[in-house]
């Protein structure tokens, strides 16, 4: 079994491969603490609602913290702070591996893979964060990966290309670039600045003018997008683009950059917010591929 | 031990003789006391005049309005009789089905309702030589009954080479129409792509255009019902003519048919029928009294209708109408060909895609003329030890030898686990994964499976998750191309959680229990678990707060001595396996 898994800072989403079609699961990263008492834990079990113990109070998790936390005058408790997931609080670690486990299904028993996204900003990045969530995933059953959005990106859209050419997505809080070729990620850049609240649309399109100018910029310096084919194919995702004008918005804005090569394609993720799961689940069914043909050799 | 099942075999046995049996004797004696099924008929409001059809072997098919609703042997009698090769059986089409079937030895004294249609069916014969000179002998017109196309029903004779469904909707002017084709049910042969003599087209009146139907359309014949006090049987018809029906005229005394049987260009032959006096068959009536039906008709003389008394044709019966198709010495009750006609297939895609062929009649509401005999609840005593015995007998069938009995259970036993499959055969496999399929699969927290040995968790799942490699490289594919649709599901939140507020996680539940039998020698302490809750917390502690662990202490790995399941869960937990 292979699983996608996309730590987004909107929202945590796992998507797997079943036969013929992908399940999806979703939850917002956000958990609520309200009072403890009978009447509202019989309120929950009446209703459905799972809740964890969390001291004399109750913890409600994801798309039911939301829902509640309107009705029983509470308010939510992302689990992003500043964009970035404290592992070092034992609430939230507790919160993100219960999330975690809620969105990943039971393994078949098979051999079980999961790519997953590092959330956060490149801050978030250390090796606590990725032991952590190693851990945690391989805890429910499965072997972790990791892979970087962009790269995901770049997996999910750019097949009728290869897999050739580079992936860009826009993320509220830090943006990347990957180089692939063949599948395979031959560089990542990424920009610490995403699309979160940049104000009216003339602070939109200087944000996207100052990111394409450094990331044409970057790749001026790097030569790895020599081994591309040309012209190169471009493929761009990010939670916002599921604003139709803003993805038009962003491709104006790409067919404008200054490049350093032939600009081919620019695809715009149809979508979105689904782009980096499924890349995350292609890459781990390619790994899951490959260990197969391995074993039969 | 080996007694028990050969005495169920035999009491099996013994019920199974003694029940077909009493099947056989559930027949019933021949002779008059034999019970009849009966039918409960819905009886229509006999208020106002009543248009009935008469279709097939009587001397003048054709539609009959009678002042009320007549009985079948009325309508039969306004019909001047049944012709010689009429079968005993007839069938009255009411709505868009048979409703009813008649022997014409009852007296006929069924009432009947406006709309129906009674099908006087050829007599069928087992003979294929005989059959096929019937055939030749037919005329060379095909009789139609139609129903929903106007207010009554429509006995139409046409061409044999124009009986086909298109060609009767063309001549109706009608298009894209709903039509159901009840054929006549002694069919002896196939029929080809034309309707069978005695077929019965039921339309969907809603989609009938009116203004579109050919003026032309046979006409009733007005038939009057004598007084009680007069005759009681007698039917006095008198023919009114109508303005426009000179077409139907031509051919028919009665005006009821041939249809069209003026020349046409498209074909439409009149086809004479046969003299109405020579092939009169004489009509049965439940009494011996001679009563003469007094016919009014224009230009036919007065004939009365000999009656035979019922004891010179069969023995006596009761009143009953057969809900099977075939009775006793009556052919035209067989099975109609089961074969899908030709023209079936041209009504149900040349005319309307749901058209169907009524090839089975369905049976209405029905019950016993009398109250249970004592061989009827012998004979359902005897079906209900059948049923008991062959319970027993299958029982018996499965059991085994004790050693199998006990393989079984192990392998029911070891079904949570399944650990020591690769030791059995293919076939032992086999069963075990096909018995896996029929116990609820058992509630292991999520973790267990984390921990669990693969090839353990391998055999949990049932075959239908197995998946081949061209499958999969399919499946890969259209994952590339986006051709796989997204299901969403709702998150899957382990309930009882509890999160503490200091560093403590939720403690795995690391519990396999496996059975002693099935642990190597070390594990046969169910030490599955961890030993203690201190013990507990500290390791699993260790697990997600210490980022920088190297590898999870796990509480089965304390024997020194490194199973097949020790290794499994070290590479769970990230070991070198």
């Amino acid at each position: 079994m292979s699983v996608g898994l996309d730590l987004g800072i909107q929202q945590f989403r796992s998507l797997r491969r079943q036969g013929e079609r992908l399940i999806a699961r979703s939850c917002p990263p956000v958990y609520a603490v309200v009072l403890d008492n009978p009447a509202r834990r019989a309120l929950f079990h009446d209703r459905g609602v799972p809740f964890a113990q969390f001291g004399k109070d109750l913890i409600l998790f994801g798309d039911t913290a939301d829902e509640w936390a309107t009705r029983l005058r509470v308010s939510t408790i992302p689990l992003y702070v500043n964009g970035r997931l404290h592992f070092d609080d034992a609430v939230i670690r507790q919160v993100t591996s219960a999330l975690i486990e809620g969105l990943l299904p039971v393994p078949d028993g098979g051999q079980t893979e999961c790519c997953l996204t590092l959330p956060g900003t490149m801050l978030n990045r250390d090796d606590s964060a990725v032991t952590y969530l190693s851990q945690v995933v391989r805890q429910f059953g499965y072997q972790p990966r990791f892979s970087s959005a962009s790269l995901a990106v770049a997996l999910s859209e750019l097949s009728p290309w290869g897999v050739n050419g580079i992936g860009l997505h826009l993320g509220e809080l830090r943006c990347g670039l990957s180089i692939v070729r063949h599948g395979r990620e031959l560089m990542q850049w990424e920009f610490a600045r995403g699309l979160a609240s940049p104000g009216d649309e003339s602070a939109t399109d200087q944000r996207l003018r100052e990111l394409f100018a450094t990331a044409a910029f970057e790749l001026n310096r790097r030569p790895e997008w020599k081994a591309l084919p040309m012209p190169v194919a471009l493929a761009i995702s990010g939670e916002g683009l599921t604003d139709p004008a803003l993805a038009e918005h962003v491709a104006s804005c790409v067919q404008h950059a200054s490049w350093p090569f032939a600009l081919g394609a620019a695809r715009i993720a149809t979508e979105p917010a689904w782009t980096v799961s499924r890349g995350c689940l292609i890459q781990a069914e390619l790994e899951q591929l490959t260990t197969l043909a391995r074993s039969a050799a | 031990m080996r007694r028990q099942p050969v005495a169920k075999w035999a009491i099996a046995i013994s019920f199974a003789v003694s029940n077909l049996t009493a099947n056989l004797w559930a027949d019933g004696p021949p002779g008059p006391h034999r019970p009849q099924s009966k039918m409960i008929i819905y009886q229509a409001p006999t208020q106002g005049p009543a248009s009935v059809g008469v279709l097939g072997q009587v001397a003048h098919p054709g539609t009959y309005q009678f002042p009320a609703a007549p009985t079948l042997q009325q309508v039969i009698q306004a019909a001047d009789g049944l012709a010689p090769t009429a079968s005993p059986m007839i069938r009255i089409v009411r709505g868009d089905r048979v409703a009813q079937r008649v022997s014409i030895t009852t007296g006929g004294q069924e009432k009947l309702q406006a709309g129906d249609l009674i099908v006087v069916d050829a007599q069928a014969t087992r003979d294929p030589a005989q059959a096929a000179g019937n055939r030749a002998a037919q005329p060379e017109g095909v009789q139609l009954g139609l129903i929903g196309v106007v207010d009554r029903p429509l006995v139409v004779k046409v061409h044999a080479s124009r009986a086909h469904p298109e060609t009767i909707i063309e001549m109706l002017g009608q298009t894209g129409v709903s039509m159901r084709i009840i054929p006549p049910p002694n069919l002896t042969h196939t029929p080809g792509p034309l309707l069978p003599d005695g077929s019965v087209l039921v339309f969907d009146p809603r989609r009938i255009q009116v203004g579109e139907l050919p003026e032309d359309l046979p006409k009733v014949v007005l038939c009057s019902l004598p007084e009680p006090d007069i005759g009681g049987y007698g039917v006095h018809r008198a023919i009114e003519e109508q303005p426009g029906d000179s077409s139907f005229e031509a051919g028919s005394a009665q005006g009821a048919i041939p249809w069209n049987s003026s020349p046409q260009p498209d074909g439409l032959s009149a086809v004479p029928l046969p003299a109405p006096d020579a092939n009169v068959m004489p009509t049965p009536l439940p009494d011996d009294d001679r009563i003469s039906a007094t016919f009014s008709s224009t230009g036919r003389p007065t004939t009365p209708i000999s009656r035979v008394p019922f004891s010179s044709q069969q023995p006596a019966q009761t009143h009953s109408v057969r809900m099977s198709e075939s009775t006793p010495g009556d052919t035209s009750g067989q099975a109609a060909d089961t074969r899908e006609p030709a023209w079936n297939k041209v009504a149900a895609s040349a005319v309307e895609p749901g058209s169907t062929v009524d090839a089975e009649f369905d049976a209405e509401t029905s019950t016993r003329s009398g109250g249970f005999a004592i061989w009827q609840i012998v004979s359902i005593l005897m079906s209900a030890g059948l049923i008991v015995g062959l319970a027993l007998a299958l029982r018996t069938g499965q059991m085994k030898s004790p050693a199998e009995s006990r393989t079984n259970t192990s392998e029911r036993r070891t079904m949570h686990a399944a650990t020591t499959a690769s030791s059995s055969g293919g076939l032992r496999d086999q069963y075990r994964i096909e018995s896996q399929s029929s116990i609820p699969t058992p509630h292991i927290p999520l973790q267990s499976f984390a921990h669990a040995a693969p090839q353990a968790s391998q055999k949990l799942q049932p075959r239908i998750h197995a998946e081949t490699s061209e499958d999969r490289q399919r499946a890969f594919q259209k994952l590339l191309k986006h051709e796989l649709p997204i299901i969403s599901e709702p998150l899957a939140l382990r309930p009882g959680l509890k999160i503490s507020l200091h560093n403590e996680p939720q403690i795995p539940q690391h519990r396999v229990d496996l059975p002693s039998a099935v642990l190597p020698a070390p594990h046969r302490a169910r030490s599955s678990a961890p030993q203690t809750a201190a013990a507990v917390a500290q390791g699993e502690r260790r697990i997600i707060d210490q980022p920088h662990a190297n590898r999870i202490p796990g509480p089965h790995l304390r024997t020194g001595v490194e199973a097949p399941l020790e290794r499994a869960l070290r590479h769970l937990q990230g070991g070198v396996s």
